[in-house]
């Protein structure tokens, strides 16, 4: 991954990866949430497949980032029907 | 060695794909499970022990590994929700699981599990001198070290941008052509000449020997 992408791209990386994963332990659970549980476990599947790989990372391996995101985004709108006084940091 | 590969060149790229599609099948399980839809909720269950199963079909030690880190942790992640009943009927079924693949396991008939442990031993007793040899049976170990030691050759030439996407083994593959390269920097290129640098196109080429 770095040699592809140089530090450049791992900082990328990096920033989307903390942009999903911001706040999770804050975001209080709810049954009818499971965007959110979609977002967490496709976050840690990507983890662990590229720690199975050794890091021998291939861009296209990376689109369930990307349906993370989405999981997160669609959670966290839910949430702030469900309870108006939450307001995502 | 048969490996499940699927439509993929490496039975890696098959086990990653299939670690992302169990958690969609465990999201979509879960989903129905809260409206009450069971039935559709087991099919669903029913899917990811097929998909499972699959990934155990790769023999990627590494998709095996995370496979059961990401099947324990949802199950963990859920088990609050389920109801006692319900709770009980996932554990017994869980153990009777263990138990099968336990006797599975133990007779001489369990090819998989049988691979599985070859593969493990293979991978952990392989001497260093022989991590980037051709002629031995399973040596996927011995392909990370080599292409993380070219990945640091590399990231020191271009440490900021990278040589680009898809470039590795291609700027491997010039490296070993160039005279100005040194010889260790040739030889350890990846994707060049004759040293194959993924383990399954190795793995080919040990067959057709």
């Amino acid at each position: 991954m770095v040699a592809e992408f140089g530090l450049a791209g791992v900082l990328l990386f990096m920033t989307l990866f903390l942009a999903i994963s911001e706040n999770y332990p804050r975001v209080p659970e709810r049954p009818s949430t499971t965007f959110r549980f979609l977002s967490v476990w496709l976050l840690a599947a990507v983890v662990l497949e590229e720690l199975g790989s050794g890091f021998y990372i291939h861009l296209w391996m990376w689109f369930p980032l990307g349906l993370s995101a989405l999981g997160r985004y669609i959670s966290v709108q839910r949430m702030a029907g469900l309870d108006p006084t939450y307001a995502p940091a | 060695m048969w490996r499940a590969t699927a439509t993929f060149a490496e039975p890696r790229y098959l086990a990653n794909h299939l670690l992302t599609a169990i958690v969609s099948a465990a999201w979509l399980a879960r989903k129905r499970f809260n409206r009450d839809r069971r039935t559709e909720g087991l099919l669903w269950i029913a899917a990811l022990i097929v998909m499972a199963a699959g990934i155990l079909f790769t023999m990627s030690l590494g998709g095996i590994a995370a496979l059961f880190v990401l099947v324990g942790g949802m199950a963990v992640a859920v088990h609050r929700m389920l109801t006692r009943r319900v709770r009980l009927f996932v554990i017994a079924g869980l153990a009777v699981v263990v138990l099968l693949l336990g006797v599975y396991a133990g007779t001489s008939g369990g090819r998989v599990p049988r691979r599985v442990r070859e593969r493990l031993r293979a991978e952990l007793a392989s001497p260093a001198e022989s991590l980037y040899s051709l002629t031995a049976p399973y040596f996927s170990r011995g392909f990370y070290l080599h292409n993380a030691r070219y990945a640091l050759l590399v990231t020191n030439n271009s440490p900021f941008v990278g040589i680009g996407v898809g470039q590795f083994a291609a700027v491997g593959k010039s490296a070993e052509n160039s005279s100005a390269s040194p010889t260790w920097f040739r030889a350890a290129a990846p994707g060049s000449g004759s040293r194959a640098w993924s383990p399954s196109s190795a793995s080919r080429a040990c067959s057709s020997s």
